[in-house]
Protein backbone atom coordinates (compact mmCIF):
# COMPACT_ATOMS: atom_id res chain seq x y z
CA UNK A 1 0.00 0.00 0.00
CA UNK A 2 2.66 2.74 0.86
CA UNK A 3 4.71 1.50 -1.97
CA UNK A 4 1.35 2.40 -3.72
CA UNK A 5 1.38 5.99 -2.26
CA UNK A 6 5.43 6.04 -3.44
CA UNK A 7 4.92 5.60 -6.86
CA UNK A 8 1.00 8.01 -6.66
CA UNK A 9 3.35 10.72 -5.39
CA UNK A 10 6.24 10.40 -7.74
CA UNK A 11 3.88 10.09 -10.56
CA UNK A 12 1.98 12.99 -8.94
CA UNK A 13 4.95 14.84 -8.74
CA UNK A 14 6.30 14.30 -12.75
CA UNK A 15 2.91 15.31 -13.59
CA UNK A 16 3.23 18.96 -11.39
CA UNK A 17 6.89 19.34 -12.85
CA UNK A 18 5.58 19.05 -16.35
CA UNK A 19 2.58 21.62 -15.58
CA UNK A 20 4.98 23.71 -13.98
CA UNK A 21 7.49 23.67 -16.94
CA UNK A 22 4.52 23.82 -19.41
CA UNK A 23 3.55 27.01 -17.64
CA UNK A 24 7.22 28.62 -17.19
CA UNK A 25 7.78 28.07 -21.02
CA UNK A 26 10.26 30.57 -21.93
CA UNK A 27 9.24 33.72 -22.51
CA UNK A 28 11.15 34.49 -25.35
CA UNK A 29 9.02 35.64 -28.34
CA UNK A 30 8.05 38.95 -28.99
CA UNK A 31 5.14 39.02 -31.78
CA UNK A 32 5.08 42.89 -32.43
CA UNK A 33 2.16 44.71 -34.27
CA UNK A 34 -0.14 42.01 -35.27
CA UNK A 35 -2.97 42.59 -37.92
CA UNK A 36 -4.83 40.97 -40.54
CA UNK A 37 -5.98 41.68 -43.56
CA UNK A 38 -9.39 40.14 -45.19
CA UNK A 39 -8.71 39.97 -48.85
CA UNK A 40 -11.55 38.12 -50.08
CA UNK A 41 -14.46 36.02 -48.45
CA UNK A 42 -11.87 32.96 -48.07
CA UNK A 43 -8.53 34.47 -48.02
CA UNK A 44 -6.70 37.03 -45.71
CA UNK A 45 -3.09 37.86 -44.13
CA UNK A 46 -1.40 38.68 -41.34
CA UNK A 47 1.07 40.43 -40.76
CA UNK A 48 3.65 41.21 -37.78
CA UNK A 49 7.32 41.49 -36.73
CA UNK A 50 8.56 38.85 -34.48
CA UNK A 51 11.39 38.66 -32.34
CA UNK A 52 13.00 35.22 -30.68
CA UNK A 53 15.52 36.03 -27.75
CA UNK A 54 17.50 32.32 -29.08
CA UNK A 55 18.23 31.08 -32.40
CA UNK A 56 14.71 29.18 -33.03
CA UNK A 57 12.72 27.92 -36.55
CA UNK A 58 9.73 28.57 -36.91
CA UNK A 59 7.86 25.12 -38.29
CA UNK A 60 4.10 25.44 -38.85
CA UNK A 61 0.91 27.89 -38.01
CA UNK A 62 -2.56 27.30 -37.58
CA UNK A 63 -5.53 28.76 -36.58
CA UNK A 64 -9.49 28.26 -35.88
CA UNK A 65 -10.14 31.00 -38.25
CA UNK A 66 -9.19 29.08 -41.32
CA UNK A 67 -8.95 25.71 -42.99
CA UNK A 68 -5.10 26.45 -42.83
CA UNK A 69 -2.29 29.41 -42.30
CA UNK A 70 0.68 29.57 -43.99
CA UNK A 71 3.91 31.37 -44.41
CA UNK A 72 4.48 32.83 -48.28
CA UNK A 73 7.10 34.73 -49.60
CA UNK A 74 6.41 37.06 -52.51
CA UNK A 75 9.01 38.25 -54.96
CA UNK A 76 8.91 40.88 -57.46
CA UNK A 77 11.19 40.05 -60.45
CA UNK A 78 10.91 42.18 -63.76
CA UNK A 79 7.33 43.24 -62.59
CA UNK A 80 6.43 39.69 -62.26
CA UNK A 81 4.77 38.56 -58.98
CA UNK A 82 5.46 35.21 -57.28
CA UNK A 83 4.56 33.30 -54.20
CA UNK A 84 5.60 31.12 -52.69
CA UNK A 85 5.03 28.74 -49.40
CA UNK A 86 7.80 28.54 -47.07
CA UNK A 87 8.09 25.50 -45.50
CA UNK A 88 9.96 27.16 -42.36
CA UNK A 89 11.88 30.21 -41.30
CA UNK A 90 15.02 30.23 -39.36
CA UNK A 91 15.00 33.09 -36.89
CA UNK A 92 18.43 34.22 -35.48
CA UNK A 93 18.35 35.26 -31.50
CA UNK A 94 17.28 39.27 -31.38
CA UNK A 95 17.06 39.62 -35.40
CA UNK A 96 13.56 41.04 -35.85
CA UNK A 97 11.70 39.09 -38.74
CA UNK A 98 9.74 41.21 -40.38
CA UNK A 99 6.22 39.63 -41.67
CA UNK A 100 5.03 42.80 -43.25
CA UNK A 101 4.38 42.01 -47.09
CA UNK A 102 4.79 44.59 -49.48
CA UNK A 103 6.07 46.79 -46.62
CA UNK A 104 8.69 44.40 -45.34
CA UNK A 105 12.30 46.08 -45.73
CA UNK A 106 13.93 41.87 -47.13
CA UNK A 107 11.87 39.44 -48.29
CA UNK A 108 7.91 40.12 -48.62
CA UNK A 109 6.56 37.65 -46.33
CA UNK A 110 3.21 37.24 -45.28
CA UNK A 111 0.93 34.92 -43.06
CA UNK A 112 -1.85 33.75 -45.48
CA UNK A 113 -4.92 32.59 -44.24
CA UNK A 114 -6.78 30.19 -46.30
CA UNK A 115 -9.95 29.23 -46.19
CA UNK A 116 -11.67 31.71 -43.89
CA UNK A 117 -14.81 30.24 -41.65
CA UNK A 118 -16.17 33.40 -41.27
CA UNK A 119 -16.69 36.88 -42.65
CA UNK A 120 -14.19 38.96 -39.91
CA UNK A 121 -14.93 42.23 -40.27
CA UNK A 122 -12.55 44.72 -38.32
CA UNK A 123 -11.90 45.34 -35.12
CA UNK A 124 -13.06 41.48 -34.51
CA UNK A 125 -9.55 39.45 -33.48
CA UNK A 126 -8.03 35.96 -34.48
CA UNK A 127 -5.57 33.66 -32.63
CA UNK A 128 -2.70 32.34 -34.61
CA UNK A 129 -0.70 29.02 -33.05
CA UNK A 130 2.96 29.71 -34.22
CA UNK A 131 4.97 26.21 -33.73
CA UNK A 132 8.87 26.67 -33.25
CA UNK A 133 11.42 23.64 -33.30
CA UNK A 134 12.77 24.21 -30.02
CA UNK A 135 10.40 26.44 -27.77
CA UNK A 136 7.50 24.69 -29.47
CA UNK A 137 3.64 26.17 -29.47
CA UNK A 138 3.41 29.72 -28.56
CA UNK A 139 -0.08 31.63 -29.61
CA UNK A 140 -0.42 35.73 -31.11
CA UNK A 141 -3.80 37.45 -31.20
CA UNK A 142 -4.34 39.58 -34.50
CA UNK A 143 -6.44 42.26 -35.09
CA UNK A 144 -8.23 42.64 -38.22
CA UNK A 145 -8.32 46.24 -39.99
CA UNK A 146 -8.89 47.86 -42.90
CA UNK A 147 -6.04 47.18 -45.82
CA UNK A 148 -4.39 50.44 -45.71
CA UNK A 149 -5.73 51.96 -42.03
CA UNK A 150 -3.53 53.24 -39.80
CA UNK A 151 -0.36 51.64 -39.29
CA UNK A 152 -0.21 48.34 -37.13
CA UNK A 153 1.33 50.20 -34.21
CA UNK A 154 -2.03 52.70 -33.90
CA UNK A 155 -4.76 50.56 -34.95
CA UNK A 156 -3.54 46.49 -34.51
CA UNK A 157 -2.64 44.49 -31.56
CA UNK A 158 -0.88 47.54 -30.64
CA UNK A 159 3.46 46.81 -28.87
CA UNK A 160 4.40 43.64 -27.78
CA UNK A 161 2.65 40.58 -26.84
CA UNK A 162 4.83 37.97 -24.88
CA UNK A 163 3.79 34.40 -25.56
CA UNK A 164 0.86 33.16 -25.06
CA UNK A 165 0.33 29.72 -24.08
CA UNK B 1 39.13 26.96 -90.64
CA UNK B 2 39.11 30.32 -89.48
CA UNK B 3 36.06 31.12 -92.31
CA UNK B 4 34.00 28.35 -90.95
CA UNK B 5 34.28 29.91 -87.32
CA UNK B 6 32.89 33.16 -88.78
CA UNK B 7 30.77 31.72 -90.81
CA UNK B 8 29.06 29.80 -87.33
CA UNK B 9 29.24 32.96 -85.98
CA UNK B 10 27.49 34.96 -88.16
CA UNK B 11 24.95 32.50 -88.61
CA UNK B 12 24.25 32.00 -84.41
CA UNK B 13 24.48 35.96 -84.41
CA UNK B 14 21.65 36.01 -87.14
CA UNK B 15 19.69 33.48 -85.25
CA UNK B 16 19.89 35.32 -82.14
CA UNK B 17 18.33 38.57 -83.87
CA UNK B 18 15.53 36.39 -85.83
CA UNK B 19 14.61 34.97 -82.17
CA UNK B 20 14.98 38.07 -80.30
CA UNK B 21 12.93 39.80 -82.72
CA UNK B 22 10.09 37.58 -83.37
CA UNK B 23 10.23 36.88 -79.18
CA UNK B 24 9.19 40.65 -79.01
CA UNK B 25 5.53 39.26 -80.83
CA UNK B 26 5.38 36.00 -79.39
CA UNK B 27 7.31 36.25 -75.63
CA UNK B 28 5.04 38.45 -73.51
CA UNK B 29 6.79 36.94 -70.30
CA UNK B 30 10.40 38.30 -70.80
CA UNK B 31 11.55 41.53 -70.20
CA UNK B 32 7.89 42.98 -69.77
CA UNK B 33 9.15 46.81 -69.27
CA UNK B 34 11.16 46.27 -72.14
CA UNK B 35 8.71 45.31 -74.52
CA UNK B 36 5.85 47.98 -73.46
CA UNK B 37 8.39 50.51 -74.09
CA UNK B 38 8.85 49.54 -76.91
CA UNK B 39 5.37 49.21 -77.50
CA UNK B 40 4.45 51.83 -80.22
CA UNK B 41 7.61 51.92 -82.26
CA UNK B 42 6.40 49.82 -85.14
CA UNK B 43 4.59 52.06 -87.46
CA UNK B 44 3.01 53.71 -84.50
CA UNK B 45 1.23 50.85 -83.74
CA UNK B 46 0.75 49.96 -80.28
CA UNK B 47 1.57 46.15 -79.34
CA UNK B 48 -0.27 46.31 -75.80
CA UNK B 49 -3.99 46.36 -76.91
CA UNK B 50 -7.32 46.27 -74.84
CA UNK B 51 -8.62 43.66 -77.21
CA UNK B 52 -10.62 41.37 -75.14
CA UNK B 53 -14.42 39.59 -74.46
CA UNK B 54 -14.79 38.79 -71.18
CA UNK B 55 -17.45 38.23 -68.05
CA UNK B 56 -18.54 40.17 -65.68
CA UNK B 57 -21.15 40.82 -62.66
CA UNK B 58 -24.00 38.91 -63.28
CA UNK B 59 -23.29 36.75 -66.40
CA UNK B 60 -22.82 39.67 -68.60
CA UNK B 61 -20.20 39.66 -71.45
CA UNK B 62 -18.34 42.54 -71.34
CA UNK B 63 -15.95 43.51 -74.69
CA UNK B 64 -13.71 46.06 -74.99
CA UNK B 65 -15.42 47.89 -77.40
CA UNK B 66 -18.12 48.34 -74.82
CA UNK B 67 -15.68 50.37 -72.72
CA UNK B 68 -14.77 52.87 -75.74
CA UNK B 69 -15.07 55.88 -74.50
CA UNK B 70 -13.28 55.78 -71.13
CA UNK B 71 -9.94 55.51 -70.63
CA UNK B 72 -9.50 52.48 -68.92
CA UNK B 73 -7.14 51.37 -65.15
CA UNK B 74 -6.49 47.61 -65.75
CA UNK B 75 -4.94 45.46 -63.27
CA UNK B 76 -4.84 41.43 -64.17
CA UNK B 77 -3.98 39.65 -60.36
CA UNK B 78 -6.01 36.82 -58.45
CA UNK B 79 -8.46 37.03 -55.30
CA UNK B 80 -6.13 34.15 -53.88
CA UNK B 81 -3.45 36.17 -53.86
CA UNK B 82 -3.65 37.96 -50.61
CA UNK B 83 -0.84 41.02 -50.31
CA UNK B 84 0.40 42.07 -54.10
CA UNK B 85 -2.75 42.14 -55.39
CA UNK B 86 -5.34 44.30 -53.25
CA UNK B 87 -2.33 46.69 -52.04
CA UNK B 88 -2.17 46.97 -56.16
CA UNK B 89 -5.54 47.71 -56.17
CA UNK B 90 -6.32 50.15 -53.47
CA UNK B 91 -3.21 51.54 -55.22
CA UNK B 92 -5.41 52.45 -58.04
CA UNK B 93 -8.39 53.64 -56.02
CA UNK B 94 -6.04 55.86 -54.20
CA UNK B 95 -4.83 57.45 -57.09
CA UNK B 96 -7.69 57.78 -58.58
CA UNK B 97 -9.71 59.84 -55.85
CA UNK B 98 -6.13 62.67 -56.45
CA UNK B 99 -7.83 62.72 -60.25
CA UNK B 100 -11.09 65.23 -58.59
CA UNK B 101 -13.78 64.89 -61.63
CA UNK B 102 -10.98 63.42 -64.01
CA UNK B 103 -11.72 60.34 -62.15
CA UNK B 104 -15.06 59.86 -63.90
CA UNK B 105 -13.39 59.55 -67.24
CA UNK B 106 -11.88 56.52 -65.80
CA UNK B 107 -12.97 52.51 -65.55
CA UNK B 108 -11.03 50.68 -63.53
CA UNK B 109 -10.89 46.74 -64.35
CA UNK B 110 -9.55 43.92 -62.40
CA UNK B 111 -8.97 41.22 -64.77
CA UNK B 112 -8.37 37.17 -63.11
CA UNK B 113 -5.60 35.36 -64.14
CA UNK B 114 -7.49 32.45 -62.52
CA UNK B 115 -10.68 31.75 -63.99
CA UNK B 116 -10.44 28.63 -62.54
CA UNK B 117 -11.22 29.61 -58.92
CA UNK B 118 -12.01 33.57 -59.88
CA UNK B 119 -15.92 33.16 -61.40
CA UNK B 120 -17.23 36.53 -62.62
CA UNK B 121 -19.19 36.66 -59.51
CA UNK B 122 -16.04 36.50 -57.35
CA UNK B 123 -13.77 38.51 -59.51
CA UNK B 124 -16.34 41.79 -59.84
CA UNK B 125 -17.34 40.93 -56.20
CA UNK B 126 -13.85 41.15 -55.29
CA UNK B 127 -13.09 44.36 -57.54
CA UNK B 128 -15.93 45.97 -55.98
CA UNK B 129 -14.12 46.28 -52.13
CA UNK B 130 -11.88 48.54 -53.56
CA UNK B 131 -14.13 51.22 -55.28
CA UNK B 132 -18.00 50.95 -56.15
CA UNK B 133 -17.20 51.46 -60.18
CA UNK B 134 -14.00 48.82 -60.17
CA UNK B 135 -15.14 46.21 -62.49
CA UNK B 136 -14.16 42.86 -62.02
CA UNK B 137 -13.97 39.96 -64.94
CA UNK B 138 -13.04 36.66 -65.84
CA UNK B 139 -14.26 34.38 -68.62
CA UNK B 140 -13.09 31.17 -70.32
CA UNK B 141 -9.19 30.24 -69.69
CA UNK B 142 -9.40 30.91 -73.65
CA UNK B 143 -10.70 34.31 -72.82
CA UNK B 144 -8.30 35.16 -70.36
CA UNK B 145 -5.64 34.33 -72.21
CA UNK B 146 -6.47 36.65 -75.13
CA UNK B 147 -7.42 39.74 -72.69
CA UNK B 148 -3.41 38.72 -71.17
CA UNK B 149 -1.73 38.60 -74.50
CA UNK B 150 -3.74 41.94 -75.43
CA UNK B 151 -1.68 43.18 -72.44
CA UNK B 152 1.50 41.26 -72.94
CA UNK B 153 0.97 39.97 -69.58
CA UNK B 154 2.37 37.00 -68.61
CA UNK B 155 0.55 34.19 -66.27
CA UNK B 156 1.63 31.15 -65.08
CA UNK B 157 -0.08 28.43 -62.81
CA UNK B 158 2.65 26.90 -60.25
CA UNK B 159 1.36 24.00 -58.66
CA UNK B 160 1.92 23.52 -54.76
CA UNK B 161 0.80 20.23 -53.52
CA UNK B 162 2.50 21.06 -49.94
CA UNK B 163 0.12 24.00 -49.70
CA UNK B 164 -3.61 24.29 -48.88
CA UNK B 165 -4.05 26.62 -51.86
CA UNK B 166 -3.06 23.74 -54.01
CA UNK B 167 -1.89 26.49 -56.86
CA UNK B 168 -0.98 30.07 -57.30
CA UNK B 169 -0.26 31.97 -59.95
CA UNK B 170 2.85 34.17 -60.90
CA UNK B 171 1.80 37.06 -62.76
CA UNK B 172 3.06 40.41 -63.81
CA UNK B 173 2.29 43.41 -61.80
CA UNK B 174 1.46 46.63 -63.58
CA UNK B 175 -1.39 48.89 -63.78
CA UNK B 176 -2.28 49.79 -67.28
CA UNK B 177 -3.49 53.30 -68.75
CA UNK B 178 -5.50 52.93 -71.83
CA UNK B 179 -6.92 55.66 -73.84
CA UNK B 180 -11.08 56.09 -74.60
CA UNK B 181 -9.92 55.18 -77.99
CA UNK B 182 -9.06 51.67 -76.47
CA UNK B 183 -5.41 52.56 -77.06
CA UNK B 184 -2.18 52.27 -74.90
CA UNK B 185 -1.47 55.07 -72.92
CA UNK B 186 1.12 54.03 -70.23
CA UNK B 187 1.78 51.84 -67.84
CA UNK B 188 3.54 51.21 -64.42
CA UNK B 189 4.59 48.87 -62.13
CA UNK B 190 2.11 48.37 -59.00
CA UNK B 191 4.99 49.03 -56.71
CA UNK B 192 5.89 52.76 -58.06
CA UNK B 193 4.99 55.26 -55.38
CA UNK B 194 1.57 56.59 -55.68
CA UNK B 195 3.23 60.09 -56.22
CA UNK B 196 4.75 59.28 -59.66
CA UNK B 197 1.51 57.17 -60.84
CA UNK B 198 -1.05 60.18 -60.11
CA UNK B 199 1.58 62.82 -61.87
CA UNK B 200 1.89 60.13 -65.12
CA UNK B 201 -2.44 60.07 -64.93
CA UNK B 202 -2.66 64.02 -64.82
CA UNK B 203 -0.31 64.16 -68.18
CA UNK B 204 -2.59 61.50 -69.94
CA UNK B 205 -6.55 62.41 -68.25
CA UNK B 206 -7.59 65.73 -69.15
Amino acid sequence: MRGCVTIFAKYLSVVVLLAAGAALACDCFEFRNTTAVIASPTMGSGYLSLVSEKDDVLQSLSSDCCDAVELHKTTMDNGIMRMRKLESLPIKAGVPIEILGEKSKGDALHLMLIGLHKNYKPGEKITINFTFAKEKAHKAIFKVVKRGAAPPADDGMAGIQHHGH
Amino acid sequence: MNRIVIVWVVCVLAMVLIVGRAGIGVMPSIGVKNITENATEENGEALIKADFTLVGAGGKTVRASDLKGKYLLVYFGFTHCPDVCPTSLLVMNNVLSHLGKNADKVQPLFITVDPERDTPAIASKYAQNFGKNFMGLSGTPAQIKHAAEGFKVYYSKVNDSTSALGYGVDHSSFIYLMGPDGKYLAHFPSTDPEQEMIAGLRDYIR
